[in-house]
């Protein structure tokens, strides 16, 4: 099936999120007509092989020049108000500002996770000269999550508002970037309560540092992955 | 103010391939792939396929064009477009519109060259 083929998941993926501002019944038009065209153009092939896709995707031209397309009605001079306001924040700076109270708030996150308290070690002597050893761990995960929301919310108002307003990411990258400092939030928070269940000392060492690896390289692909798409949509938009 | 071919193709696409699409209608339903490779011919109306897409789901939004869906022994349904009695009217408003203006631009360029 030529739709279950690399070329084409990536062609269509790529298309669908340069159409993430469009209207969704529109976006699904579009999306179904390309995809039809691709199916209509391969007819009667079984089994098409990567030379015959790669021909009909040249022959549809760049997803790029779809979406400009999709998007000529949008234009400032004829659109919204809403979206020539919008316009202004579809500039190179905009996603690179963006990441800065990113990394701040991840920076003030892994901080504190750091420095929080996870557990306190007990020793008794008994009165035979045994040493008795009791390892006490309290629940800190809802302490901890409140404290990281209230440290991050200034550095994430301004994430809120530019991927917000901005143009430069459809539905989903725009829910990454407001959802990025909160899921980290909650996952260095919930982390150790699980590794403690699951392995008491050791695993409440690992489970911290594993939790704070994932926020630092997640994050770190993640804002990679967005600002690359915002610097990309801005250079379309601008030509 | 723009230069070089493929700019100037651009810019005068824009307002008139729409019409084009309108006009391929008069003679009865097409269904895409058909209407693509019609305009792409030459490489002057259309250079990429895919940008019929969004033209006609504008289309069919503003009322010029509906479809229909018909099954294909070659795979899955087709859908056709055809002209709605707006699409009709739209075109008649076009022609009338387009061939002054043609007349206008051919006589400027002509002025031009004496």
């Amino acid at each position: 099936m030529a739709t279950e083929h690399p070329l084409w998941i990536s062609y269509e993926q790529d298309l669908r999120n340069l159409l993430g501002d469009l209207d969704p019944g529109e976006r699904a038009e579009v999306l179904a007509g390309v995809r039809e065209h691709v199916h209509a153009s391969l007819a009667g092939r079984a089994e098409p092989g990567t030379d015959d896709i790669q021909a009909v995707l040249d022959e549809l031209g760049p997803p790029e020049a779809v979406a400009q397309e999709a998007y000529a009605d949008h234009r400032p001079t004829s659109g919204s108000p809403r979206r020539r306001a919008s316009s202004s924040l579809a500039r190179p700076w905009v996603p690179v500002v963006i990441i800065l109270p990113q990394m701040l708030g991840l920076l003030a996150l892994l901080l504190l996770s750091f420095a929080w308290g996870a557990y306190t070690v007990v020793e008794t002597s008994g009165p035979s000269g045994v040493v008795s050893r009791t390892i006490n761990y309290a629940s800190s995960a809802l302490p901890l999550l409140m404290a990281s929301m209230m440290s991050v919310l200034p550095m994430w108002i301004p994430v809120f508002v530019l991927a917000v307003i901005s143009n430069l990411w459809g539905r989903r990258h725009t829910l990454m970037h407001i959802l990025l400092l909160p899921a980290a939030a909650v996952l260095l928070a919930v982390t150790p309560d699980v590794a403690w269940v699951l392995g008491g000392r050791a695993g409440l060492q690992a489970g911290a540092w594993i939790s704070m690896a994932l926020v630092l390289l997640g994050s770190t692909w993640v804002l990679w992955h967005l600002t690359a798409r915002g610097l990309k949509r801005s250079h379309e938009l601008r030509t | 103010m723009v230069s070089g071919e493929g700019l100037i193709l651009t810019q005068l696409r824009r307002g008139a391939l729409e019409y084009c699409v309108l006009a391929m209608l008069q003679g009865g339903r097409l269904y895409g792939l058909d209407i693509a490779r019609r305009l792409a011919a030459g490489q002057v109306l259309m250079s990429s396929e895919g940008t019929l897409y969004p033209l006609l789901a504008r289309l069919r939004k503003a009322g010029l064009v509906s479809t229909t869906w018909q099954e294909s022994t070659e795979g899955p349904p087709r859908r056709y477009y055809e002209l709605t009695g707006a699409g009709v009217e739209a075109l008649a408003a076009f022609r009338l519109a387009w061939v002054p203006f043609r007349d206008a631009v051919d006589a400027a360029l002509r002025d031009g060259e004496a």
